[in-house]
């Protein structure tokens, strides 16, 4: 049985993407709608970790230190900002991609408390990914073609 | 002078008892006998009515409404019998004005058209026209907006093309696309005529929309009154007439209609058949919903419990309703998600497509509707999706141009993300048509600086010098109105034809022709090298729209200048299956979410993340409509310990916008003069602050200096300014309500959020006023000859 490390890792990587979200907020804070949606992303993803913190306590912890994705910002600009979005992208993928994994894992233990925290939470890492996802569409093209 | 009631005084006219059916009343303003009288209507609200201009010598002299129009039957509100006096102003612009070491001095149309083309075509040359942004607004006419949204789609090729209509009316065409699958008001004025009650939410129609309004009045004063819920932190009028009035917490709208949503729904007040067998989304929107008990609305909101049940009774048995929103609902927190809940409303009762019910997601802008349908604003031409290749593909058949030329690759910017790009540099050159920023966009300081920057190239183009032309490198004169033959569409989709009924001061060109001009000039061509724009006049360019409208939603294939010409405004859609246009849509409860009809896939009402092609195909609607609600979130900033209260913005019914216009009419001007700040009396008392006071209102943004107006007429805690106040008039003072607000938006709609900003407010000193802007915008006469 892997729950423990495999939460740890989910837990890890929901602390990143936090601590990312946050830095990208500040950093980019006279893009309103960055700063004000990375604002409160972080905040899902820091309850999210407390949320697991059960699952963990029933499960065993184990403390993870490092995952692949990574968060190499924040950077400077509308270049900056498409890299630094891409990150947390990268980050908010690794998640639900943890996600998806505890909730097979919490069907074959018939854990109804992991089903049910993956379908809400895990939920709200895809409502994460969902807009920055579309945040850098929206400004890619601009920035790649017309930007200094 | 003539006139055949002091509006000014009376704003809303003597009462007409509605008695089955809403009698004639012609109002009328004349300052000298007219000579003949030209068919039109006012643009100086959304309401669209129709009103004949008398013409005297070349000169307008006064104005009447038209009996037979379906919109007003003659009525006419105090803007509409006074603001034509602007078109007479000596402050006029008749010539182009370029900008030439550091001063504005006058200049050919030629030399003018020389420097907007050399810019252009430079711009596009280096970036494909993704440096050039089009920043227009709510108050053209249908012909020029859908000649603007082919030279910039097509032409230019930029997707930074939307208007002041942002900050106005967005989350209405946002909030019906969201539910419905397009834009598109599903309601007549006629259903006012015969509805059983009114629900007003964050819109004060009393003032914004006077002659609805009297419409509304006179049902009042008739047999079997409607009753009437409204909800908004003013006792307006539209308030004080109300039998139910809410006064909510400033951003707390969402947990309102959750909680009115919530009692409708346990008391069972819904059509269960309807909601099978028409709309998706029923579960979800009650467990949304479920949690907003009195209680907790209470809590948030500041609304006591038996109120809110008071008014959800009224909502939840209505036989027939009609909803109307707008700017305390559009420009505040969860604009979007709370537009929706009134959709929603309208929805699970069954309210919808059916005499005497209908929502109006109203605009403020006259002429806004047609920015929404022709693509001048963030949408495609036609309500067209512009993440559906089969649309963008067919507006490339239309117009013969290569699918790839019309930019598609994300939503057309929005007009604070232009904005941005224009302060960080990637847009070069910013064209500002018929609108005035430098007062009407939030954080006006950050905006001077930006349209400052030397290195953004600045064309305004307006009828007179406002605080935007004090900053421009070019300016073009335009024509007004009563200037230019056109046609505009109010809120509940009818259109009218305002006919030419004088020329333009000077050398003063009408919107149109400036675009005709642009379009020559810049040697635009379709696929086979004819001009890009085939027509050269405003019938022209009305029946290349009608062609584009058929088959859309907003089809106006059936109209015709002669057919608007005839008596009436007519509503679209009007086509073979509705010659004399269509009171209702929706009439069949079959929706346009159809994916490959639809203008949109829809968002996340939270976050506004945008749902996928894919994600939407396989939801298959089959035309139903949805039923989307979000969560309260709180608002993006909050009143602390600094700054304690809130500032609410809106209006007053003597003006429009900045006041261009408006404060060039005498009456008007009179009968407003200057802002205020309205302050509760226990506010007032706690601040030291006596009525008449100055005061200096300051936020993080910004200050703002006006006399108190203390009263009741505010909730505690809250402090309101009108927005009209400029600098233009009266550079002497800083006094603009934009000077303290936030550059923040509507996540789904991307409209600014005016309504809440944290304030603090003392008595000022006397002598420490500051002048606005460093320099005072000065009067045409005063230029360079």
């Amino acid at each position: 049985m892997h729950i423990a490390d495999h939460v740890g890792q989910l837990v890890q990587s929901e602390k990143s993407l936090a601590a990312a979200l946050e830095s990208v907020a500040a950093a980019h804070k006279d893009e309103p709608d960055v700063r004000e949606l990375c604002k409160l992303f972080a905040k899902w993803s820091r309850a999210h970790v407390e949320a697991l913190k059960p699952v963990q306590e029933r499960y065993g912890e184990e403390v993870v230190e490092q995952l692949s994705a990574r968060f190499v910002g924040p950077r400077k600009g509308a270049y900056g900002l498409l890299q630094d979005l891409a990150d947390l992208i990268a980050l908010a993928q690794q998640t639900r991609l943890k996600w998806m994994l505890l909730n097979l894992a919490g069907m074959g233990l018939r854990d109804k408390e992991i089903e049910e925290a993956c379908a809400t939470l895990g939920g709200e890492t895809g409502r994460q990914l969902n807009w920055l996802e579309t945040r850098i569409e929206d400004g890619a093209t601009q920035t790649l073609v017309a930007a200094n | 002078m003539k006139e055949t009631r002091d509006s000014v005084r009376d704003i809303w006219g003597q009462r007409t008892p509605y008695l089955g059916e809403w009698p004639q009343r012609v109002d009328e303003v004349t300052v000298e006998e007219p000579e003949h009288w030209v068919q039109s209507c006012c643009v100086l609200c959304s309401n669209g009515c129709a009103k004949d201009i008398g013409v005297r010598d070349g000169k307008i002299v006064g104005v009447r409404g038209r009996a037979v129009d379906r919109v007003n039957k003659g009525r006419l509100g105090p803007k509409g019998l006074h603001g034509w006096n602007a078109n007479n102003s000596p402050d006029r612009l008749t010539r182009p004005l370029i900008r030439h070491n550091g001063k504005l001095e006058e200049t050919s149309w030629d030399e003018a058209m020389d420097a907007l083309v050399r810019h252009s075509k430079e711009l596009i040359d280096r970036t494909k026209g993704l440096g050039i942004g089009i920043y227009s607004t709510g108050q053209l006419f249908l012909e020029e907006y859908y000649t603007l949204a082919v030279v910039g789609k097509a032409g230019i090729g930029t997707p930074h093309m939307d208007g002041n209509t942002r900050l106005c009316t967005a989350t209405a065409g946002q909030a019906l696309m969201e539910t419905f699958g397009s834009d598109g008001q599903p309601g007549s004025y006629t259903d006012l005529d015969t509805t059983e009650a009114v629900f007003n939410i964050g819109h004060n129609m009393a003032e914004q929309q006077t002659v609805l309004w009297t419409r509304i009045l006179d049902r009042r004063a008739g047999p079997n009154p409607p009753r009437i819920v409204d909800i908004d932190p003013r006792k307006t009028f539209s308030a004080k007439e109300a039998d139910i009035d809410l006064v909510p917490r400033e951003g707390t709208n969402l947990a309102v209609m959750n909680g009115i949503l919530n009692l409708i729904i346990q008391a069972g007040h819904i059509d269960t058949d309807y909601i099978n067998k028409h709309t998706v989304g029923f579960e979800q929107l009650k467990a949304t919903v479920s949690k907003w008990t009195p209680e907790r609305v209470e809590q948030v909101a500041d609304i006591a419990q038996d109120r809110l049940r008071q008014a959800a009774e009224i909502l939840g048995n209505a036989r027939s309703l009609v909803s109307t929103v707008l700017q305390g609902v559009y420009q505040s927190n969860q604009a979007t998600a709370t537009a929706c809940q009134v959709n929603n409303m309208h929805l699970i009762r069954g309210l919808i497509g059916k005499p005497g019910s209908g929502v109006y997601q109203m605009n403020g802008q006259p002429t806004a509707q047609n920015t929404r349908e022709t693509g001048c604003d963030g949408a495609m031409p036609g309500f067209r999706n512009w993440h559906n290749i089969e649309h963008i593909k067919d507006l490339a058949r239309l117009w013969n141009v290569e699918v790839d030329e019309i930019p598609h690759w994300s939503p057309p910017t929005h007009a604070m993300q232009i904005f941005r790009y224009a302060e960080t540099g990637s847009i070069k050159l910013l064209w500002i048509i018929a609108t005035n920023p430098a007062v009407s966009l939030p954080d006006l300081d950050r905006i001077r600086k930006l349209l400052r920057n030397e290195k953004l190239f600045v064309v305004v183009q307006d009828a007179f010098m406002t605080e935007t032309t004090e900053l421009a490198d070019l300016v073009l004169p335009a024509a007004l109105w009563g200037e230019k033959t056109g046609c505009f569409t109010n809120v509940d989709r009818t259109c009218h034809v305002s006919h030419k009924a004088i020329d333009p001061p000077g050398e003063a060109k009408s919107d149109l022709d400036i675009f005709l001009d642009y379009a020559r000039r810049m040697e635009f061509k379709d696929k086979d090298g004819a001009p890009l724009i085939k027509w050269n006049d405003p019938e022209g360019a009305f029946e290349a729209w009608k062609e584009c409208s058929k088959g859309r939603p907003c089809d106006y294939s059936g109209m015709s200048y002669a057919k608007l010409s005839s008596g009436s405004g007519i509503q679209w859609p009007c086509n073979e299956e509705h010659p004399d246009g269509a009171e209702h849509i929706y009439t069949d409860g079959v929706f346009n979410t159809d994916p490959g009809y639809c203008e949109t896939w829809g968002h996340d009402l939270e976050t506004g993340a945008a749902v996928a092609e894919g994600v939407y195909r396989a939801s298959d609607p089959q035309g139903r409509a949805w039923l989307k609600a979000g969560d309260y979130q709180p608002p993006h900033e909050e009143p602390d310990e600094d700054y304690p209260l809130w500032l609410t913005t809106g209006r007053t019914v003597y003006h429009f916008h900045t006041r261009t216009k408006t404060a060039r009419s005498k009456e008007l001007n009179e009968a407003a003069p200057d802002a205020w700040v309205e302050i509760h009396p226990k506010d007032a008392e706690k601040y030291g602050i006596s009525d008449g006071d100055m005061v200096e209102v300051a936020s993080r943004r910004g200050r703002a200096y006006a006399p108190a107006k203390v009263g009741e007429i505010i909730k505690q805690g809250h402090i309101f300014m009108p927005f009209h106040y400029g600098y233009w008039d009266h550079p002497g003072r800083l006094r603009a309500a934009n000077e303290l607000t936030m550059t923040i938006w509507d996540p789904v709609s991307k409209q600014p959020s005016f309504k809440y900003s944290a304030v603090r407010i003392r008595k000022s000193e006397p002598g420490e006023v500051p002048e606005a802007m460093g320099e005072a915008p000065r009067a045409r006469h005063e230029l360079m000859p």
